[in-house]
């Protein structure tokens, strides 16, 4: 059925929605498409990624779709992007390709988030007006790494230290009883030989002295 | 001088084929010895009448068992040209439900195994049951394969008693075909010379070329310790060197070479599989009248892709080897002692298919859940399809929003494999109300009795082979579905509406299947009903008494041909110490429960139903729910 000839593929990692379309994208499904992608952005998802490589027919009313779910996204301080280089894909999102985020492939948008990433620092550089060269950078991230790690060893020998004085002291403690029940054994030996007067108890013998 | 006539001795030959078979599963061990056995024979014959020429087949997962001192004297045979080695394949593939790539695979692979094994390649086919697919010519071409060996039952009848080889042909790709008798150690002609005269007689060509006659003989592999599959065998080898004057054994490749075809045949797809009263040419209406085998069907299709996606990695001939079992013919045909239609046959293939499915890269990113919408069953209609790590949920939402296959990653079982036995009238994948599948739901008359349940009951309602509205979501705990309808109940004569809402959900990697139903009366008046849903559990160890129900403090063990009615449950949980399974079902309200079995002694088990069921009561304009979870764990096997 044209209503219903198009797969799709929900998942997550790392925070953000991958959804995966395949087959023909006819007229009669954009009313579906679109239930299910606003679906998921009432969910709470906010990052989102729509791969259509695996799209084969693609109607003209389905980009503009996109642009209303692109707008629902970014409304609520989301992003949305499209993944897709076959032809028929391009061709139908060609009038928007400046409005979408597209990328090529799933790699070329990996390797576009750690690009993101020096773009953020570079955005935060202008905003704030620190400036920073790229050795003085590296040098306080070393600084602050080594000063983490410094801590992390203290931390490490002080619990390692703890430890061997915890373990000293409870065998000074099982020392302590078994020598008192050594030494009540003996008193309980010595008992007798104090009450026949051959030994003298303790407190005489200093009293003695 | 005296005229002399020359008198041409038109010899009549006999291509004797030779196929040790087995369709059950069984373990290499077994097998081994089996194949070992038979290839004792096989030389020993070979060995003792010098002229005896014998065509063999076997798949090569069978010949690649043989003991190596036996395949050498194997190869000894063949070198001289007494032995033809013919091919299934590495596997015997049902041609008619694989797809190309996987059938092609698995004749090179056996291909490439005959030719290691044996020191020449073979240049015949054998399909399994005469599972013939005009299509599958030009892969048989490409392979370099230049004959097929068929049932004489595939020509058209006037054709059949001729002796000799055929041509046939689709869409431009021409194979020849030899059409043979095929016989068991049941039915094979007790006197061989005796059928050889009757067959020749048979033929219409009164002219003097040399005539060929084609005995398909099958012998089973899985024989007992008593030498009965031989003793035919030996007897008829027996019989032709006695008449070796009038018939002569012959390889088929050597009579192709020296003969002419009888012409052009054109063979329609088929399967034989020697049912009486059966149209060759309808076989797939026949078969998926079946329940189950559809299903199975559909999922290694959907394996096929998943593997077929990655074929360029290196790792993947590993994965195409192990579809090449669950592809075999075996599995998809009813037996008496094998296939689909055997619990623990069904649950191997299952199996087998969810171990590959697991090894697939795919997997990863199942982590945290995965919702498909998808055309699993291949009818046009989109299944919902929700995963995470440990679990697999089938939903069909067209009808009833049943589920129709739970897969346990943990031990690569598909819970709900279990199959209604019979036939039905019409072929399907699935039959709403009669194909077994879960949360089948059921709004019935106040009261009613399970012994009523299990046999005439009038159902009010109409959600069992119900559409189903569906909405998915994707959080970040997990996946969940959302099925709506807005069905009817009969109330005294008129059918006044009932909506029904149920959500399926999985939550990050549990095995955990939640399910929340909520009826709605939208109508100015109460409803008084019993709600019931049907879940419908495939436990093989249940049958071999290595399973238990529990319930509170309550036990009951080897209760699979028992019908049990419990009363104000709330946990109840099942075990098959076979599988290694252990499934909990938590309900939020006390629901009663009929347990009963699903098949009958003499067909065999097929698994345990639950059925769920709870006294409604819902005023107008308002709504009554139920929640609950199937929990499913590993246990130790037993």
């Amino acid at each position: 059925m044209r209503s219903e000839a198009l797969d799709i593929t929900v998942e997550s990692s790392s925070g953000i929605v991958w959804v995966y379309l395949s087959g023909p994208f006819h007229r009669e499904q954009v009313p579906n498409i679109r239930e299910k992608l606003m679906g998921l952005v009432e969910d709470g998802n906010r990052r989102l990624v729509i791969e259509l490589e695996q799209v084969t027919e693609m109607d003209e009313s389905a980009p503009p779709m996109f642009l209303e779910l692109l707008n629902l996204v970014r409304g609520k301080g989301g992003e949305l992007r499209l993944v897709f280089r076959n032809e028929v894909v391009t061709q139908a999102f060609a009038p928007y390709r400046n409005i979408f985020p597209i990328f090529p492939s799933v790699e070329a948008l990996a390797r576009r988030r750690l690009s993101l990433l020096w773009e953020r620092g570079r955005y935060l550089s202008r905003r704030t007006g620190v400036r920073m060269s790229v050795p003085v950078a590296l040098f306080l991230v070393f600084l602050i790494m080594g000063w983490f790690f410094s801590l992390a060893m203290i931390i490490y020998n002080q619990s390692g230290r703890i430890q061997l004085q915890e373990e000293e002291i409870r065998e000074l403690t099982v020392w302590k009883q078994q020598t008192l029940m050594e030494l009540n054994e003996l008193r309980e030996r010595l008992r007798p030989m104090e009450q026949l007067g051959i030994a003298e108890p303790p407190a005489e013998k200093v009293a003695g002295k | 001088m005296g005229n002399y006539i020359i008198k041409t001795v038109a010899h009549n030959y006999l291509a004797l084929l030779v196929h040790p078979f087995k369709n059950q599963l069984y373990a290499k061990g077994r097998l081994k010895e089996s194949a070992d056995r038979c290839g004792r024979a096989l030389s020993e014959l070979l060995g003792k009448y010098s002229g005896l020429r014998l065509n063999v087949v076997m798949p090569g997962s069978a010949l690649e068992a043989l003991d190596g001192l036996l395949l050498s004297e194997l190869r000894e045979h063949q070198r001289r040209g007494a032995l033809e080695w013919l091919i299934t394949g590495y596997t015997e593939p049902f041609l008619s439900l694989s797809p190309t790539w996987l059938s092609r695979a698995n004749i090179e692979t056996g291909m490439s195994l005959v030719a290691d094994l044996l020191g020449a390649k073979p240049g015949g086919y054998v399909p399994p049951f005469s599972n013939w697919e005009p299509l599958s010519i030009e892969t048989l071409r490409d392979l370099g394969l230049h004959y097929v060996v068929t049932s004489s039952s595939l020509l058209p009848p006037a054709a059949r008693a001729r002796c000799g080889y055929w041509a046939t042909e689709h869409l431009g790709s021409s194979v020849m075909v030899y059409p043979t008798h095929v016989a068991h150690t049941y039915n094979a002609p007790a006197s061989l010379s005796s059928w050889l005269q009757n067959a020749f007689g048979q033929d219409p060509d009164r002219s003097e070329r040399p005539k060929l006659t084609s005995l398909h003989f099958l012998l089973p592999l899985a024989a007992g310790a008593d030498d009965e599959p031989y003793r035919w065998l030996r007897s008829a080898v027996r019989s032709l060197a006695r008449t070796q004057a009038k018939y002569q054994s012959v390889l088929f490749a050597d009579y192709l070479g020296d003969n002419p075809p009888l012409g052009l045949q054109y063979l329609v797809g088929a399967l034989d599989v020697n049912r009486e009263g059966a149209e060759l040419h309808e076989f797939r209406n026949w078969l998926f009248s079946h329940e189950q085998v559809g299903l199975l069907h559909r999922r290694m299709l959907e394996v096929c892709d998943g593997v077929s996606a990655i074929r360029e990695r290196r790792g993947s001939e590993k994965l195409v080897r192990e579809l090449f079992t669950v592809q075999d013919i075996n599995r998809y045909l009813p037996a008496p002692e094998s296939g689909f239609t055997h619990l623990a046959d069904r649950f191997w293939s299952y199996a087998k298919l969810i171990e590959v499915e697991r090894k697939l890269p795919q997997t990863d990113r199942l982590r945290g859940g995965q919702i498909r919408i998808a055309d699993h069953l291949r009818n046009g209609h989109k299944s919902i399809i929700m995963a995470n790590r440990a679990l697999k949920a089938y939903i069909n939402h067209r009808s009833g929003g049943a589920v129709y296959e739970l897969d346990f990653g943990g031990r690569s079982v598909n819970l709900l494999a279990a199959g209604e036995p019979g036939m039905r009238n019409m072929p399907h994948v699935i039959l709403p109300g009669r194909t077994r599948a879960s949360f089948i739901d059921h709004i019935l008359p106040p009261g009613l009795l399970p012994a009523d349940f299990a046999g005439d009951y009038k159902e009010l309602g109409d959600f069992v082979d119900g559409w189903f509205e569906y909405k998915i979501s994707k959080t970040t705990t997990g996946v969940r579905a959302a099925l709506a309808r807005q069905g009817a109940i009969l109330q005294g004569e008129k059918n006044r509406p009932l909506n029904m809402e149920k959500v399926f959900s999985i939550e990050r990697d549990r095995a955990e299947l939640s399910f929340a139903y909520q009826l709605a009366n939208n109508s100015p008046g109460p409803y008084s009903f019993t709600f019931a849903t049907e879940l419908s559990l495939a436990l093989p160890g249940v049958a071999m008494g290595k399973g238990r129900l529990s319930v509170g403090r309550k036990r009951y063990e080897d209760f699979a041909w028992d019908r049990i009615l419990l009363e104000n449950v709330t946990d109840l949980a099942l075990e098959d110490w076979q599988t290694g399974v252990r499934i909990a079902l938590k309900t939020q309200k006390p629901v009663g429960i009929w347990c009963h079995p699903i098949g009958t002694p003499s067909i065999g088990y097929q698994g345990t139903a639950l059925i769920l069921t709870l006294p409604v009561e819902i005023g107008p304009s308002a709504l009554w729910s139920l929640v609950g979870k199937l929990q499913v764990r590993a246990v130790r096997r037993r």
